[in-house]
């Protein structure tokens, strides 16, 4: 009996050993799955899709976006070894498959076939391609092999050059690296996920046994202020301008007084976002914020806006042109305007007169003087969110020598940045208030909340409001027939603004055939609802050269178009319906100008 | 003497014990069975859905790829090619043909739109009142023959 007791319980005892083995292998494999296969287990990022960056139009219009894409590798080694063969047709040869491969990528056949036969280098690079048909052809193991495709996203700049020093550009690694890629980089990127699991004895995943797939977070989509219909505008005229006049580089801001924000921000020269390594240094310099230049005349509008507002000067304040003033010391010269023995303020900014605006920048005295360049935001940093802003170059009034007083209300010894001109000029535009640039109007995270959204910020206010105004009137002149910018004039429209042609420092001196010429303007100067810089900056002796000659024209050119585009309605209708067209207008404002030429020498 | 043929007792417990043994092992190998359908006919669906969520992205990708290309066609400078490829160029209208209006819409005052306008309109009022006494017909010429 003992015998038979033992042959019966001796399977039952094993198979409940085997059992409680296998089930608390499952139990174990349930709870912790990796207790022990450790060597097998793998972790990997998952990297969130970027936010996108768009346009104050909106969703529909997208500045910069990322876009899923294939990316194609050769294996050659693969390619040998496999043999392709299609259904009742004899394999395929090496040739023939590079030669799908390339017509499916539209790749240079030769190119391809080197590639293919290049068996010491694995895993080149072919193409990353968004097409469905190349992607269906290259996954057809009848017809390709060794082609390795992999889901990338890729950042597409959909407007090509378009606004590339205010978008930036992203690195390989999908970081940025410039513009506001760079600056909104934590913002864009979001909280990338992660993938826990197992690989094989070949490192691959095992997609049956995952462990877990904490999915990414999108990064947020940033809205900018600026237009991309402005934008082209801008750079259009731009482009014109360089070609027109022969400038070397150009830059151009385009501002709402009423607020600050930026409309259109162009820089030339300019990089392709998606080859921003090749890119020169000097086409990667955003010319608006990250360099510094002598303004030139357009300073004295500042200088003759603060003497006014001190109550020192007013629009017809007469000063003499005399240059060898005992009173004053070493003034600078005055170039065509000598003319005239007195000339009042208001003439002195229509013509641009270096001498008169010297006297007055020296009777304000050096510490007056400076205290209004700084009220108007000179010397530092106006605070826009994009990346490498310069200070400019305004150092404290008890470092300035007799030199510098006089030279300095005409623009000359101080460096500013065209986002500073910008806003300085925006002030006057704004009725003397002066209001923070900025550039990004809000972000919203992936689930359509906002994070951050812009309200308008003042940023002082350096002159009173009667002040601004009388500006607004003495600058009118300047886009006159009697001023340096009449070719700065738009039918129909009032233009307040002020011409400068400062002359380039080269090996310690003033060059007197190198230029950067600056028009800054306002229109309608009644109501203004543009603020638009313009400066050309010339590398050889040109003919047009000055301020209203060459930046004026481009301004007009990009006034015209973006007055049309806003509806912006005419503050002087009566123009309009003198003139047949702006030809006839410009004959006729050059007749007049001719005329007051002639009458004044 | 005549064997007891009757079971002994302790075969007959044996006998019931195995009997619920084997039931115990059949009804874990029905469960097994059926655990293993189900876990089959589970992993079948997890495929399905798996096939599907890769069928959903794809569609989700290749929707953003068609969005791209076609907001990088609405773009200002692909809009002015694309013109000029059929041969219109487009510019702002001219002024005549612009009537600009304040909030109650009523036309600014001196703009060549309008006072082309309200000419025109003056000449036909004056056209259509104007009384005509003796229309003239035109005859037409008699033919000459040669």
């Amino acid at each position: 009996m003992r015998g038979e007791n033992w042959r019966f319980w001796f399977p039952v005892v094993l198979l409940l050993l085997f059992a409680g083995y296998s089930s608390q292998k499952l139990v174990r494999a349930h709870v912790n799955p990796n207790v022990d296969d450790i060597d097998y287990t793998f972790e990997r990022d998952l990297p969130g899709c970027r936010g996108s960056i768009y346009g104050s139009l909106g969703k529909s219009y997208p500045l910069a976006k990322s876009v899923p894409l294939w990316e194609y590798r050769l294996d050659p080694v693969a390619l040998t070894n496999c043999v392709v063969k299609p259904k009742g047709a004899p394999p395929r040869t090496r040739g023939e498959i590079s030669d799908t491969i390339a017509e499916a990528l539209g790749l240079d056949r030769v190119k391809v076939r080197k590639m293919v036969y290049n068996t010491a280098n694995r895993y080149q690079f072919l193409a990353m391609s968004s097409d469905p048909v190349a992607h269906k052809t290259l996954c057809d193991s009848h017809l390709v092999a060794g082609v390795k495709i992999e889901d990338t996203q890729v950042r597409q700049y959909l407007q090509g050059r378009l606004l590339s020093h205010v978008l930036g550009s992203v690195n390989a690694e999908s970081v940025g690296s410039a513009g506001i890629e760079l600056r909104y980089n934590r913002e864009l990127t979001g909280v990338p996920g992660k993938i826990r699991g197992m690989k094989d004895a070949r490192r691959h995943e095992i997609y049956d046994r995952r462990i877990e797939t904490i999915a990414p977070l999108p990064g947020a989509d940033i809205y900018l202020t600026i237009d991309h219909n402005i934008q082209y505008e801008v750079e259009s005229a731009l482009k014109w301008g360089l070609e027109e006049f022969g400038a070397a580089s150009g830059w151009c801001v385009v501002m709402n007084p009423a607020t600050g924000a930026i409309l259109a921000l162009a820089s030339r020269p300019d990089f392709d976002p998606l080859a921003f390594g090749r890119a020169s240094d000097a086409a990667k310099v955003n010319r608006v914020t990250n360099f510094t230049y002598e303004p030139g005349s357009v300073m004295k509008v500042i200088t003759v806006a603060g003497a006014i507002d001190m109550g020192l000067v007013r629009a017809d304040t007469k000063y003499t042109t005399n240059r060898n003033d005992e009173r004053y010391y070493r003034l600078p010269g005055d170039g065509s305007h000598v003319w005239e023995p007195m000339m009042t303020v208001g003439d002195a900014v229509v013509h641009s007169s270096n001498i008169v605006v010297g006297k007055i920048g020296s009777d304000m005295g050096p510490r007056n003087l400076w205290t209004y360049m700084t009220r108007f935001g000179f010397g530092a940093k106006t605070g826009i969110e994009l990346p490498g802003e310069e200070f400019g170059i305004l150092p404290p009034w008890q470092k300035w020598d007799k030199v510098k007083w006089s030279r300095a209300p005409i623009g000359q010894g101080v460096s500013v940045t065209a986002i500073q001109l910008c806003s300085a000029y925006q002030a006057i535009a704004n009725n003397g208030l002066r209001m923070k640039p900025y550039i990004v109007d809000k972000i919203v995270d992936y689930r359509g909340e906002e994070v951050y959204r812009h309200t308008p910020t003042p940023a002082g206010r350096p002159i009173k409001e009667s002040t601004a105004r009388e500006m607004r009137k003495i600058m009118l002149g300047v886009a006159s027939p009697a001023g340096t910018a009449r070719r700065a004039a738009i039918r129909g429209y009032s233009v307040a603004g002020k011409t400068g042609t400062a002359q380039k420092v080269v090996n310690g001196h003033y060059s007197d055939s190198l230029f950067r010429a600056t028009f800054c303007g306002m229109v309608p100067a009644s109501d203004p609802k543009l603020v638009i810089l313009v400066t050309l900056d010339f590398d050889e002796k040109r003919k047009f050269h000055q301020g209203g000659n060459s930046s004026g024209p481009v301004f007009r050119r990009i006034a015209t178009g973006l007055l049309r585009y806003l509806m912006i309605p005419p503050d002087r209708p009566e123009e309009l319906s003198d003139f047949d067209d702006d030809d006839e207008y410009d004959r006729i404002m050059e007749e007049r100008a001719q005329k007051i030429g002639n009458a004044a020498q | 003497m005549r064997k007891n043929r009757k079971m002994p007792k302790k075969m007959s417990v044996m006998a019931g014990r195995s009997v619920q043994i084997g039931a115990l092992i059949i009804t874990c190998f029905a469960m097994v069975i059926l655990n293993m359908l189900a876990s089959s006919s589970c992993k079948q669906l997890e495929n399905t859905i798996g096939e599907k969520k890769r069928q959903i992205d794809s569609l989700e990708d290749s929707y953003k790829r068609e969005k791209a290309n076609w907001e990088k066609m609405l773009t200002p400078a692909n809009l002015e090619q694309a013109l000029l490829r059929h041969g219109l160029a487009m510019k702002f209208p001219k002024t005549e043909q612009v009537v600009r209006m304040d909030a109650a819409g009523r036309p600014y005052p001196g703009q060549r739109s309008v006072a082309r306008a309200t000419q025109r309109n003056k000449a036909a009022q004056s056209a259509k009142y104007t009384p005509v006494a003796n229309p003239v017909r035109r005859m037409a010429a008699p033919r000459t023959r040669r």
